[in-house]
């Protein structure tokens, strides 16, 4: 693809130095008046706030999310022999956590280079208002983001250049402004089509609104946001559990919020390696895409205790998105991988030679990188549910609907009889339904309060977690450039 | 002075002069918005390529040349008619408005990046240049030439802050984009003011804790036995980025070539050496190779002597397999040389032997470049530059290729 490269003369951009600032004019953008005059180009710049996570270096910015999941252990692990995620082993000078870090300030900086530069858009209100809504929502989730993983952090909301060395703001200070971001313009966003293509509809918003508030423990609010998404009947499950992961049908309804893949280097074709069984490498090379970057790294895998929570006659998801089986997509022949080495998990694989076209693009993973699907929503709902109203049918309905997607028959009140034994019951679901995708399970038990007992749980004596690893450090290259930032405890 | 008989050419020179360097790319000024390039995607959904413009350079209106003025004295003198010459030269330059990328926090697009012109530092050096004829006696001439050069850098200061506090120090990366050391070990190298250009900035390396007993010991935690350590310069008790210290530089003490030519009949040989002493070199290329983590190409060396449980712990010399292995001092080395930059010997034949063939001229020679290197450096050449571009790019050897030994053999014909 060509690089555009658009160069456009200010004559009121006045930057630096300390001596003065035209303070009503944002401090470094470009051409303001010319670019938001009309719709598509501004479009086209608010594009560029959704696209950073493929701005970022060679993994493609989204592989953060798996070091994040594993970082949990119970659902996936990561299994580097040295700094491994699921050992507690990170540290401040951790390129993923840096990369992390940039991701979500990226994201802040085009939405606050976007928010001032609409102060000048002539266009349609009413359009206006729907990026407006889609910058603010893009910067809220990054700042929930960035306060899951981090605690407080600098509160940048505008492009002055003396507010970027901010000291770290409170923890609610980011919390609200998340909140507020996000919550603004629900009202503007449309409904969910594909034609929207990876953009946010109101019920991606409210999905993920809905995380915000239980990350809070506000089941009220996440129960009402929850609802919303699901009486819109906007959106539905793919009912055939096998068919979730594809590229054709990462587009649909229940994929709410993706980041898109084209199926090209950079997108999620590293997820696709390091969870690709390395005991496959001895596969022909042209019919092992994993070879085409020197073989599976074995990095990832779904981690034992998730695997004993699954029913492994039943449950499609241990059938379809872990890998038990290798068969060759070429020649047919079907490997076992049960034992061994560990279970892999497949929900990024996508070997395709016939939608691929050549061996060369074997490697280009099409499946977008889920962010929030429709299944976490109706968890969310049925959680929420509980804790307001405790397992009454509709909370039942929810988690009965991801159930038998999976291919398991309902669960009832037998079962799951009280609040307490349905809220297990969904921190193990969630786990079956989620593992691996945008960090979830880390925030999951931490807001749950189960983190610290779990990793211990799962992985005795081998685990050097303490309570500080709630957070994870600032990264320490952050420190060179604002002087104004603390690490935080126990780094 | 007319009367001094051993003097035969004596010249005072001074000059001041104000240069303006304009490194300095087009459109730097300005503010810039682009797309994603080459192989990257430009849709949000992945399957509708569209267009997306994000900013790609933050422009700086303000941004002007470096100016540097210097001022420069110097001394020429020719004795006994000329067969011992004398240059010397000592030069004081200021230059201000240094172009540097300044990193901003939290403005993550474009490496949190600005060009700007940021304070000031002072250069102040001596360049020496002797030449004598020291025989040219029965058809045998040696010349020989020595020069050397004495350079200091200090940064005199780097301006303001967003919020208008001096600036004390600037922790820059010369290495941008490079797979595997663009991480947080990358940010080595320190500008600080009242100290050279570019100092290198790294942990102390203090060894191996190689026993259970030693790590179980170690004054800070240290997770596991193999593991490299540090020195815990503010004694907070762990390893962090304030234990980072000022470890040497890139810029040499001095540099400089001795150069002798003899000729005797028709032979001629010049040999030339050239030195650089007390240049230090950050030797990426080795901390890429034995860091081992299953992630990059390792050494045999390393293969051969990192630590393992219960094999060669004590006497390992390399750390155990870990990714998370700090860019410390211990890849700092000494980079002083000598080289034999240049020999070249030739015979021109005897005019009486050339007459008969109608040649007017005709030489042999053969010339041999990089032939002898002393060095203590342990990579290929400590004479290293990997990021030209970058005045903070010196002294960093990351898989840089040496300059070539080259021995030619040639013919010199003059019809």
């Amino acid at each position: 693809m060509k690089n555009i490269i658009v160069i456009l003369a200010i004559s009121t951009l006045i930057f630096s130095c300390g001596e003065e600032f035209l303070t009503e004019e944002p401090n470094f953008f470009y051409a303001p008046e010319s670019i938001f005059k009309n719709e598509q180009s501004a479009e086209t710049v608010l594009r560029g706030i959704y696209i950073t996570p493929f701005e970022l270096e060679t993994t493609g910015g989204v592989q953060h999310y798996q070091f994040i999941d594993a970082s949990a252990l119970d659902a996936t692990r990561h299994q580097s022999l040295t700094n491994s995620w699921s050992e507690g082993r990170w540290g401040a000078g951790d390129g993923d956590l840096n990369r992390m870090w940039n991701l979500h300030y990226s994201t802040i900086t085009r939405a606050n280079s976007f928010l001032e530069g609409m102060a000048l858009a002539t266009f349609s209100e009413e359009i206006q208002n729907q990026f407006i809504a889609e910058a603010r929502a893009l910067r809220g989730n990054s700042y929930f983001e960035l306060l899951k993983s981090f605690g407080g952090v600098p509160l940048v909301l505008d492009t002055k250049i003396e507010n970027t060395s901010q000291p770290r703001a409170s923890a609610e200070a980011v919390y609200n402004q998340a909140l507020e971001d996000m919550t603004w313009g629900l009202n503007y966003l449309p409904p969910f089509s594909e034609q929207l293509a990876g953009r946010l509809s109101s019920g991606a918003v409210n999905g993920l609104l809905a995380r915000v508030y239980l990350y809070d423990g506000d089941f009220a609010n996440a129960r009402a946001h929850a609802q919303a998404v699901i009486s819109s009947g906007e959106h539905s499950l793919i009912q055939d559990v096998a068919k979730v992961f594809t590229a054709d049908h990462d587009n649909m309804s229940e994929w709410m919020f993706d980041q898109g893949a084209l199926g090209a280097f950079g997108s999620t074709y590293q997820a696709m390696i390091m969870t690709f069984p390395n005991s496959l490498n001895n596969q022909p090379m042209m019919e092992n895409p994993s070879l085409l970057y020197g073989g599976g790294f074995r990095i990832f895998t779904v981690s034992e205790y998730l695997i004993n929570l699954m029913d492994q006659n039943l449950d499609g998801r241990y059938i379809h998105w872990t890998w038990n089986t290798y068969v060759n997509p070429l020649t047919g022949k079907v490997t076992a991988l049960q034992g061994g080495s560990g279970t892999f998990m497949k929900k990024f694989y996508d070997f395709n030679p016939e939608a691929q076209g050549s061996p060369g693009n074997y490697r280009l993973n099409r499946i977008d990188w889920p962010y929030l699907r429709y299944s976490d929503v109706l968890l969310m709902f049925a959680e929420a549910e509980n804790e307001v109203n405790g397992p009454t049918v509709a909370a039942f309905d929810a988690l009965n609907e991801v159930r038998n997607r999976a291919g398991l028959d309902d669960i009832t009140t037998t079962e799951l009889p009280d609040p307490d034994t349905f809220r297990k019951e969904i921190q193990d679901e969630r786990a079956r339904e989620l593992f691996g995708e945008a960090g979830l399970r880390r925030y999951d038990l931490i807001r749950w309060g189960l983190y610290m007992d779990r990793v211990y749980e799962v992985n005795p004596g081998n685990s050097e977690h303490v309570e500080t690893d709630m957070l994870f450090p600032i990264p320490s290259g952050q420190f060179d450039i604002n002087p104004n930032l603390v690490q935080n405890p126990g780094y | 002075m007319e009367n001094i008989s051993t003097i035969s050419n004596l010249k005072l020179r001074v000059s001041y002069g104000q240069t303006g360097s304009q490194a300095i790319n087009a459109y730097n000024a300005l503010s810039q918005a682009g797309g994603p390039a080459g192989w990257k995607l430009t849709s949000v959904d992945g399957r509708n390529p569209t267009t997306a413009l994000y900013q790609t350079a933050m422009g700086n209106q303000d941004l002007k040349w470096e100016t540097t003025t210097q001022t420069d004295i110097g001394i020429d003198l020719g004795l006994f008619e000329n067969r011992l010459n004398i240059t010397a030269d000592y030069y004081y330059k200021k230059t201000s408005d240094l172009l540097f990328n300044k990193r901003y926090p939290n403005i993550a697009d474009n490496d949190n990046q600005i060009i700007e012109n940021v304070g000031s530092m002072e250069n102040e050096g001596i360049d020496l240049n002797i030449s004598a004829v020291i025989s040219d006696r029965n058809g045998f001439r040696w010349d020989a030439m020595v020069n050397f050069s004495w350079v200091r850098n200090e940064i005199l200061d780097l301006g303001t802050d967003a919020n208008g506090a001096e600036v004390p120090f600037l922790v820059l990366s010369p290495v941008n984009e490079r797979a595997g050391v663009k991480d947080e070990n990358s940010f080595w190298r320190i500008t600080q003011v009242g100290k050279p250009l570019g100092a290198f900035y790294v942990p102390i390396f203090d060894g191996i804790v190689s026993t259970e007993e030693q790590r179980a010991n170690h004054p800070y935690f240290v997770s596991d036995a193999g593991s490299a350590v540090y020195k815990d310069v503010n004694g907070d008790g762990r390893i962090n980025q304030n234990d980072r210290v000022i470890y040497g530089q890139a810029a040499p003490d001095f540099v400089g070539g001795i150069t002798n030519n003899f000729s005797y009949k028709g032979i001629d040989l010049n040999i030339f050496f050239d030195y650089s002493i007390g240049n230090k070199v950050m030797n990426m290329t080795n901390y890429v190779l034995t860091r081992g983590g299953g992630q990059y190409n390792i050494t045999k060396e390393y293969y051969d002597s990192y630590w393992r449980e219960d094999v060669n712990t004590a006497s390992a010399k390399y750390p155990r397999a870990d990714r998370s292995i700090l860019l410390s001092s211990h890849y700092v080395e000494d980079g002083s040389f000598l080289r034999l930059r240049n020999v070249t010997l030739g015979y021109t034949l005897p005019e009486s032997v050339l007459e008969s063939l109608n040649i007017r001229k005709l030489r042999l020679y053969a010339t041999a470049s990089n032939l002898l290197m002393i060095t203590k450096y342990s990579g290929m050449s400590p004479d290293v530059n990997v990021d030209i571009t970058n005045n903070l790019g010196q002294g960093l050897d990351y898989s840089a290729y040496p300059a070539s030994r080259l021995v030619m053999l040639g013919i010199n014909i003059t019809l």
